[in-house]
């Protein structure tokens, strides 16, 4: 069992290094390109089965250590005393780590079967399914790590394979600059979390998971305070991964990437890790009523935020972008009011219908030669028929409409919500109001692509029609490309000529189905005990393990009166029908979006608002980016002329002092010696010069008085 | 470790550092010996990990005699 | 003087990285030296004795003979071969470096002084044990010398180590001798001899000055948070390559010194893995910008763009190298900066915060580099022709990149090879550290940790 979980995680990192290797090679013929699929499907697919296996297996939580990894020594625990603050590099298996298991392999599974259909026809295929197969090995350590440690460097590693998949088509600016911002903020959200992983060692003397939750629930009230503290800094790094306010401006200019990428890394999987590690936490969550708060807030508030750029954006991509920052919203506002396994539920649907989405998506964008518009889209049910019905039921299950997937979990999100013992049927309320607002624009994403006619061939000058940076609306000019040309604008040219939408081939449709099976039956393991399931639901009870008991209490599932219950439920999906009917009103029953155009023009200025995204990018950017740039500079020209300006300053003083000092010294002081010297000759030659007077009187005297001097010496030093 | 290791591996370069500044005149003799007389000084110190192994039995330092 | 040679894994760690880093500046120079290259191999060589030399050396006499031994080379090194302005470059390296080795050496003689008979005019009593040099014996000695002594020699070290490190603000010989060397000199310099200084704070500063390294610890852990976010910043803003990677050493080095001066098992052991990690991430980035510089003579980044298309194994390799630079896990970058930062964060989790920004910054200069060199349009047309890397130099990249995941899938054996020595280390500056009782085990739960039986 313990090579069979490793293996789950090795297979797509070996797919991933031996398409590496090979992508280094020279132009892939097509049957090469053969061999890149299997390697990349092939291991994909083979962890997908082994995860159903251990799944099917699973008996009882369990954790396994591979070797040690960072012996890094022994610490001071707060309250004096000794911890090894070692990490081992474990793995875990539990209800929470089989379900995200299940959810990484199978959907990435079928997303990498979907990729060989709609990257056909791009350069770089090989480079691109070794990304693919990097980030599956990356978001499996993630998920089954059985540490913090394990779990920030799958964090950190998808964080890179995002990075290097956004920026797939490196050569256009506005992919590259969408790759960087999104590693940088991820990066800002990865300090927090890191901080968070300190405090843990710090209290707990071990990041690991078994260890960490063991202390914490038995012993709640000694750790409640530091809890915390650790919660909202772990919480940070989960707003910067899941993108939530005010994380998340790189999301929808990740949508650079190919759309594939979107759905695998920027939907179903990547940017659901910061849920599962809220929802891995709940022990050190549920020991700090303000951390569930902040987070309960910050969910609700981006959900409703997301939704509303989300009514007013033209690229389809963009609008399911926002909408994933919204359903994440949703997820996390789950988790903040303690429905945890109503927020793993959700985050589980949301991967069936919005990589449904996506790749639906996906398959217009190709069907329709690389367009993004949706204002050029329209009357597509008749070229793309399995697109179309697959992307309708999607649509339906992110509404929330009853049977459908995203129904059940929403539903239990919400009532989750009303039962929250502050502010509960507040949060409830913008919990619905989003669920409006999300059934709106999808179904006006929905009646704009499909319903009415189309509107593509019509337009001239097909470049972009997004009024924002640089166009990137089209994925760039690297479409229908031949095998390893580079050139472009040979043959296809599907700019000039108006070739009609066509439905795509059977790896992407036969994904849709799928997805859309699921994006129905999938939600009903959570079926309510309001509607005749029971209660807990069979998923419920399947998490439950997880959910540990603090100091004794058992963890309680939010349980409301029946009546309450349908209630709500009602009051929900009225409002989504009502969505539904306005998007109805405005984009099928009038093609010519009289309506809606009217509106924006009344309200131009909410409008305007809405479609720039409430300027929140212009404004990091004017204030953060350029702020450190700025202050770079500064402290740049600081470091050259003022510290380096000492440096040189005690040369040229130095210089200064020896140069002019030594020609000082040595004209005053060694010349003035030799000077000095001359002179003392002379002066004592001029005193003794007055002896020679001439006149021998003197010298008789000078010699009697010399023998005088020398008798009386004689006689007085005579012994 | 004994006195020879730590001796080898720092004059090993010395040596060839002299011998290269006068016996060797080609460009091609010079590089070929400088990296010879490098990687002496590199590979000579491997084995000594083995005194710093996994139960951590060389406990301070260990002397020249 | 005696001739007192000896290692323990601190020093051996080093020894090897030395060793190392220095087969691969050997072999980078074969097609950047083309004159006078019998002086040039000569003195890259002299310069690895002394670099050796230094590791192995436990006479303080000794220590300081290869240190200055050190010099010499590598001031011929700069101003031979190096770029425009070398002579500056390598007169400004020698003679600030030279200036803290003096002040060094007179901490020398003044612990050599102590030793024995005492320092009469300043009434300072000796031990009597005899003059020795020997820098075992000053570890056991240590904790006896009064403070305001202690104090004074922790100066004049301090000044010797600091600014080789280099530290904030004695760095700023750095980015001219790194940007006027030759490639082989920058990989040294920035592998190596930077070392130097964090080598003789662990080795000398730590365990010798015990009661000093205290009372000096929160000038030392701000200098070196300023070194961190100011490095950073400092970097962001370069336009050349090269100056961009030393100020960035800068950074880097501060973490190094910010885990050595958390005095903690954690905080020591990150400090000399992240040296190790350093030399070799850092060495890396160097002999990757000195590659381009062989082939289109500029090291301005404006110069560049889009060289991802027409090198893509150069743009492979370029990419782990920044990427352990930045501290990415499963690199080994991420193995040094998290040990420090988890040392550190047992101190303090404010220091810890700090620094965490530099983690930070240290992503955004380095995407910001790597996306303005190999993203974007190919469009200086200089640039179209330019060759992928040749077998010579993709051996050399491959070795370091085996080396960077290596060290960061599996450095356990790095750690058990420092891990009796930085104890020892801790033991001397904070005696008490290791006498407390241990964590007591938590309580069974509901959820079972047991390993299943296959």
């Amino acid at each position: 069992m313990n090579s069979i979980l490793l293996l789950i995680a090795l297979l797509p990192l070996f797919g991933a290094l031996v398409n590496g290797v090979r992508a280094f090679a020279k132009p892939l013929q097509p049957k090469n390109r053969a061999v890149t699929n299997f390697l990349a499907i092939a291991s994909t697919g083979l962890s997908a089965v082994f995860a159903a296996w251990v799944a099917i297996s699973y008996q009882q939580p369990w954790e396994h250590s591979y070797f040690t990894w960072i012996p890094a020594g022994i610490g001071h625990v707060t309250g004096g005393f000794l911890s090894n603050f070692g990490t081992d590099f474990a793995l875990r298996i539990d209800p929470l780590s089989i379900t995200m298991m299940l959810v990484v392999t199978w959907i990435g599974f079928l997303i990498h079967v979907y990729a060989t259909g709609y990257m056909a026809h791009e350069t770089g295929y090989t480079r691109f399914f070794t990304y693919l197969n990097l980030f599956m090995f990356m978001m499996l350590l993630l998920v089954l790590g059985a540490n913090y440690i394990v779990m920030f460097v799958g964090w950190e590693g998808v964080g890179l394979c995002s990075y290097l998949l956004i920026g797939f088509y490196y050569e256009k600016n506005f992919a590259a600059d969408a790759g960087k911002k999104a590693f940088i903020v991820n990066r800002i959200g990865d300090f927090g979390f890191i901080l968070g992983i300190f405090l843990i060692f710090n209290t707990f003397g071990t990041a690991s998971y078994g260890r960490v939750f063991a202390l914490a629930s038995a012993n709640p009230l000694h750790y409640s305070g530091v809890a915390t503290a650790i919660c909202l800094l772990l919480f940070v790094g989960a707003c910067g991964k899941s993108a939530q306010l005010p994380l998340y401006v790189w999301l929808p200019d990740a949508m650079a990437g190919p759309t594939p990428v979107s759905a695998l890394i920027h939907a179903a999987t990547m940017v659901t890790a910061g849920v599962y590690m809220v929802v891995r936490s709940n022990v050190l969550f549920r020991l700090s009523p303000v951390a569930m708060m902040v987070v309960a807030l910050v969910g609700a508030a981006t959900a409703i935020f997301a939704a509303t750029i989300g009514l007013a954006q033209n690229d389809i991509k963009k609008v399911l972008a926002y909408s994933t920052v919204s359903q994440l919203g949703y997820m996390f506002l789950g988790a903040g009011v303690g429905a945890f396994t109503a927020a793993i539920f959700h985050l589980m649907t949301h991967a069936f219908f919005k990589a449904c989405l996506f790749l639906g998506a996906g398959s217009v964008i190709h069907g329709c030669g690389g367009e993004q518009d949706l204002r050029k889209m329209g009357g597509l049910r008749k070229y793309m028929p399995q697109t179309r019905w697959t992307m309708l039921v999607a649509c339906l299950a992110i509404a929330g409409i009853p049977m459908f997937a995203g129904f059940y979990s929403k539903d239990e999100i919400l009532s989750g919500a009303w039962g929250f013992p502050k502010f509960g049927p507040a949060i409830w309320f913008v919990g619905a109001a989003g669920a409006g607002l999300t059934a709106f624009y999808m179904f006006r994403l929905y009646f704009m692509t499909f319903s009415g006619s189309y509107r593509g061939a019509r337009v001239e000058g097909i470049e972009t029609s997004e009024p924002e940076h640089g166009g990137h609306s089209l994925i760039p000019d690297r479409t229908h490309l031949d095998e390893g040309d580079v050139d472009l604008d040979k043959g296809h040219g599907h700019h000039a000529d108006v070739h009609a939408p066509h439905e795509s081939p059977l790896a992407m449709t036969g994904v849709l189905m799928i997805l859309a099976v699921l994006s129905i039956f999938g939600g009903w393991i959570g079926w309510p005990a309001a509607l005749g399931g029971s209660l807990p639901t069979p998923f419920q009870r399947w998490l439950e393990p997880v959910l540990l008991p603090l100091g004794g209490h058992e963890f309680h599932f939010h349980e409301a009166s029946i009546g309450l219950e349908i209630a709500l439920m009602a009051t929900s999906v009225t409002i989504a029908v009502i969505g539904i009917f306005i998007a109805f009103r405005f984009y099928k029953r009038d093609e010519t979006f009289s309506i809606p155009n009217r509106l924006a023009t009344r309200f131009a200025p909410i409008h305007g608002l809405l479609t720039n995204k409430y300027y929140v990018d212009e404004f990091y950017n004017a204030t953060f980016v350029r702020g450190t740039v700025v202050f770079s500079r500064a402290l740049s020209w600081f470091d050259a002329n003022i510290i380096d300006g000492l440096v040189n300053l005690t040369r040229h003083v130095t210089v200064f002092l020896l140069g002019y000092g030594s020609s000082l010294f040595d004209q005053f002081i060694v010349d003035g010696a030799v000077n000095g010297l001359a002179y003392s000759a002379g002066a004592s030659s001029r005193m003794f010069r007055k002896m020679q007077t001439g006149f021998v009187q003197n010298y008789a005297l000078v010699m009697g008085g010399g023998i005088v001097l020398i008798a009386a010496v004689y006689l007085f030093l005579k012994p | 470790m004994d006195i020879g290791i730590l001796n080898v591996v720092t004059y090993v370069p010395l040596l060839g550092a002299l011998w290269i500044l006068f016996f060797f005149d080609d460009p091609k003799n010079i590089r070929y010996g400088a990296t010879f007389f490098a990687a002496g000084a590199s590979i000579r110190p491997l084995p000594a990990m083995r005194f710093f192994n996994s139960d951590g039995r060389a406990t301070g330092f260990r002397r020249s005699a | 003087m005696k001739y007192d040679f000896g290692i323990d894994g601190i020093a051996l760690l080093l020894i090897l990285l030395t060793t190392f880093m220095g087969l691969i500046a050997i072999w980078s120079s074969f097609s950047a030296i083309d004159h006078r290259q019998k002086e040039y191999y000569v003195l890259l060589l002299l310069l690895q004795t002394g670099m050796i030399g230094t590791f192995c050396a436990l006479d303080f006499f000794l220590f300081y003979v290869f240190w200055e031994v050190m010099l010499v080379p590598m001031y011929f090194i700069i101003g031979i071969w190096g770029g425009p302005r070398k002579l500056y470059a390598a007169i400004k390296f020698f003679l600030y470096t030279l200036a803290g080795s003096v002040l060094m050496l007179l901490s020398i003689l003044a612990l050599y002084f102590f030793n024995d008979g005492g320092i009469p005019f300043l009434h300072i009593i000796g031990l009597g044990n005899g003059y020795t040099f020997s820098m075992l014996q000053y570890h056991n000695i240590g904790h006896l010398i009064p403070v305001g002594l202690q104090m004074w020699i922790f100066a004049g070290f301090f000044f010797g180590f600091a600014i080789k490190v280099p530290m904030f603000p004695f760095h700023t010989w750095l980015p001219d001798a790194h940007t006027e060397a030759p490639t082989a000199g920058s990989i040294i310099l920035a592998a190596v001899l930077l070392k130097m200084g964090t080598y003789g704070f662990v080795r000398v500063a730590l365990p010798m000055l015990p009661q000093a390294t205290k009372k000096w610890l929160p000038f030392i852990i701000g200098l070196s948070i300023i070194g961190i976010i100011y490095g950073a910043l400092v970097t962001l803003v370069q336009k050349d390559m090269k100056k961009l990677i030393a100020y960035s050493s800068v950074s880097h080095l501060g973490f190094v010194m910010l885990g050595m001066f958390a005095l903690n098992p954690m905080g020591i052991k990150g400090s000399v893995i992240q040296m190790i990690n350093h030399g070799i991430s850092t060495g890396a980035l160097f002999l990757l910008v000195g590659i381009i510089y062989e082939r289109r003579h500029s090291r301005m980044i404006a110069d560049y763009g889009g060289l991802a298309k027409q090198m893509p194994m150069y743009a492979t390799i370029f990419l782990i190298a920044a990427l352990s630079s930045m501290g990415l896990p499963a690199l080994n970058g991420f193995i040094g900066e998290f040990t420090i930062l988890l040392g550190v964060a047992n101190r303090s989790i404010w220091w810890a915060a700090s620094a965490g920004l530099g983690i930070v910054l240290g992503a955004a200069y380095l995407l910001w580099l790597y996306q303005r060199v190999f993203w974007g349009p190919l469009d200086n047309p200089a640039n179209q022709k330019v060759r992928d890397l040749n077998r010579r130099e993709l051996a050399l990249g491959v070795a370091l990149v085996a080396c960077m995941v290596w060290i960061g899938i599996y450095p356990k054996p790095l750690f058990d090879m420092i891990d009796k020595p930085v104890d020892y280390i801790v033991r001397k500056v904070d005696p008490g550290y290791f006498d407390l009782q241990q964590m007591p085990v938590p309580p069974p739960t509901t959820v079972a940790t047991v390993e299943a039986t296959k």
